[in-house]
């Protein structure tokens, strides 16, 4: 995929940007991170605030999710009749994974996985193959500096054995999982390598992982918070690179066990970057830093930017990205309950 | 001659503690998050503007900005600190990381790279001929969302402690300044009443934090060493016979220094470990042996080296040996019941918790004083051991 001039069109683009609004600026204060939604790549929504989580389905039916003590949920699938959502129960200096499973027979926890946790677990990314829950990949360690990526198959009725992806204890952080078309599971994440966090990824054809190997070529920069998009045959990863003075939205293909960097980046202060698949392809949400706003990036197929939309904001807490009448895209914060509407803009050539 | 003297005299204070006298016209960035943008401040200015008054006191021109944005990281705050260096300062201080601390424990993010985006902020200042102070984040109170005991805020703090040592930066010492150890109940006095899932400031707690800046950045020496991320840490409970065991210590640069001389680890209460260093930065550093019995208390003591010296005397760590039990009523953990103890419990003998003579670990049954039945439980184990 090509971020065409992505710089410059940032700089030149003002139709499609959406400027401060005053209520915005009144909540700024309240903008915390425990304020975002988790959009699964298809739409459907999690909020979770304060120990309170909702889903909201399609048509925006919203369906409380019944948490207990400690527990924080982070990750939302769809599945053929529901969804899925996973996160973490604290329970002291112990942290496990939990999962519940919405459909509409009523919310159900599933299994715990079938190993105690070792003290620390967490960032659970849930897997689906042709719509069904097919494993949760993980990290794992006794702390924040030796964790482990983690595996396990779903049976259908419990959690399968752990399969150990990665080499040794590392700092390890950004996980991010995908299927792909053929049915095999790609994992990407930051691994600290004694300078600077890394990409490494691992891609499991059967039931054997590849060895964990770099995405590109090692630098002396933090290489931050990937996220992987399937797309065709293969996958999409977008991350934030910095680059000695900005973090910068890059991007890369993977097609027949390569990766492809994209020679282009995206503007300085780009980051946190996470896809949704829609019904008019894939679009790439991002923070730009300075000025403040979070952009859209709509793709094809090929992962070629087709459009752009951008609403400036304060607001540190990703929006929901929703279908908006034609040519517009809606940006909605649904805990802060504010919506801001944008143009799609031509790519410049 | 007579007026070069009186000078000499005047300025003599600033020459011994090798600080700078503040210039007339100061100006001041305060740059971060929603701590430097003042939520929670019932009077809606923060520590920015609080800090710009005690300024003018001495310094009519002074002036201080507030760059804060609530909800940022540092990951988007190294690319906005442009803007703020833009502005021109001579002091341009450095306080984020708090909204980090989410994305660490979420494992999103690592600590080594908030680490990194800070001191690309501090390199950014510092290229633009502007001074770079860093400031720690604030402790989580027990109500926030996630962190609760501050392990990851504290890990996070030791790390910017490390980095204004290695930067050579004046360090505002937030967390220091709101430590529930060093000050009564900061969380009921100093923080914000409303939903707050991370954790922010009331007018007092703004105030203080605006009086702790003030201090450093007119070099006033107000507080004790602080320590930085240790080896064992802070989440091990366990250790092996033969850790190491590596505590640094700090004194913020522009105060008075270490007394390496006054610098004690104590094991158990007994004398442990080397101290290497320099009046900047200390390390303790013990290989693990008998000292640690089969449960090793360590206590820190060291000062610094003002007229009247700030005193860090605290326990940092308690620990459990890995394949050694304590037998009840061993209370100085040499896994054995023996004369000692019964000597250890007798010199607490009538000690009620809240009595600075009281330490549960002699409290055997937990009653909250300690006396005859604690005594007995030694005299039951008595030569037993582990």
């Amino acid at each position: 995929m090509k971020l065409r001039r992505l710089s410059c069109l940032l700089c030149v683009l003002t139709l499609g940007t959406v400027s401060d609004g005053s209520a915005e600026s009144s909540r700024r204060g309240t903008a915390w991170k425990t304020h975002e939604p988790v959009e699964s790549t298809r739409g459907t929504v999690l909020l979770s605030s304060s120990g309170r989580a909702r889903v909201r389905e399609e048509a925006n039916k919203a369906r409380r999710v019944p948490l207990r003590r400690g527990e924080q949920l982070s990750e939302i699938v769809e599945e053929e009749k529901g969804w899925l959502v996973a996160g973490v129960a604290n329970h002291g200096a112990v942290r496990d994974l939990i999962f519940l499973r919405g459909s509409k027979n009523g919310v159900h926890r599933l299994p715990r996985l079938a190993e105690s946790s070792p003290g620390l677990r967490g960032r659970p990314r849930l897997l689906t193959e042709r719509g069904h829950l097919a494993g949760v990949a993980w990290l794992e360690g006794s702390g924040l500096n030796d964790l482990a990526v983690k595996t396990s198959d779903w049976t259908g009725i419990h959690w399968g054995p752990a399969d150990t992806v990665s080499w040794g204890p590392a700092i390890r952080s950004g996980l991010t999982s995908t299927v792909l078309a053929d049915g095999s599971w790609l994992l990407v994440w930051s691994q600290h390598d004694g300078t600077d966090d890394e990409l490494f990824w691992s891609l499991r054809e059967g039931a054997n992982w590849t060895s964990p190997a770099p995405v590109d070529n090692g630098n002396s920069y933090p290489d931050i918070t990937p996220q992987l998009l399937a797309i065709g045959k293969g996958a999409l990863l977008a991350w934030s690179r910095f680059d000695g003075q900005d973090y910068r939205l890059v991007t890369a293909r993977f097609h027949r066990g390569r990766w492809r960097t994209s020679t282009s980046e995206g503007p300085a202060g780009s980051v946190y970057p996470s896809f949704k698949r829609t019904t008019e392809g894939p679009l790439l949400l991002f923070r730009n830093a300075d000025p403040a706003a979070w952009t859209a990036l709509r793709l094809d197929e090929k992962g070629e930017v087709t459009g752009m939309a951008q609403a400036r904001t304060p607001l540190a807490a990703r929006p929901v990205l929703k279908n908006s009448r034609s040519g517009e895209t809606l940006f909605d914060w649904p805990l802060l309950k504010l919506k801001r509407q944008a143009r799609w803009e031509q790519p410049a050539r | 001659m007579k007026a070069r003297t009186s000078l000499l005299l005047l300025f003599l204070p600033l020459l011994v503690t090798g600080l700078a006298a503040p210039a007339a016209g100061q100006q001041v960035i305060a740059f971060g998050d929603s701590l430097v943008e003042g939520f929670g401040d019932a009077d809606g200015v923060g520590w920015p503007q609080r800090l710009r008054k005690i300024l003018r006191k001495s310094d009519k021109s002074a002036n201080v900005l507030n760059f804060g944005v609530g909800g940022e990281t540092t990951s988007v705050g190294v690319t906005r600190i442009a803007g703020a260096i833009a502005q021109g300062a001579d002091i341009l201080i450095i306080m984020e990381g708090t909204n980090d601390v989410d994305d660490i424990l979420n494992l999103q993010i690592s600590l080594p790279t908030v680490v990194a985006n800070l001191d690309q902020m501090t390199r950014k200042v510092k290229a633009a001929e502007i001074e770079a102070v860093l400031a720690t984040i604030i402790w989580r109170p027990p109500t926030a969302g996630a962190d609760k005991q501050s392990v990851v805020t504290q890990a996070v703090t030791g790390e910017i402690r490390e980095l204004a040592f290695a930067r050579q930066t004046r360090l505002i010492d937030s967390y220091r300044a709101f430590d529930p150890i060093f000050v009564d109940d900061p969380f009921s006095e100093y923080y914000f009443k409303g939903f707050d899932p991370v954790g922010h400031l009331n007018e007092d707690g703004y105030q203080r934090l605006a009086e702790v800046s003030a201090d450093i950045l007119q070099g006033v020496d107000n507080v004790p060493p602080v320590i930085g991320n240790f080896s064992p840490g802070l989440v091990t409970k366990v250790i092996s016979k033969n850790i190491e065991i590596r505590i640094p210590i700090y004194e913020p640069q522009g105060s008075s220094g270490l007394d390496r001389q006054g610098t004690r680890l104590l094991i158990n209460g007994q004398e442990a470990g080397a101290v290497e260093g320099n009046v900047r930065k200390l390390e303790v550093v013990h290989q693990g042996s008998k000292e640690l019995g089969c449960r090793a208390v360590l206590q820190l003591r060291t000062a610094d080296r003002a007229a009247e010296p700030h005193v860090y005397d605290r326990v940092v760590g308690v620990y459990d040996i890995e394949g050694l039990t304590v037998p009840n009523g061993d209370v100085d953990f040499d896994c054995r019941v023996d004369g000692f103890d019964l000597i250890s419990i007798s010199q607490r003998f009538g000690a009620r918790r809240g009595d600075e003579l009281y330490n549960s670990f002699f409290d055997l049954d937990f009653d909250g004083v300690i006396d005859e039945d604690d005594i007995d439980i030694v005299r039951g184990a008595f030569g037993n051991s582990s």
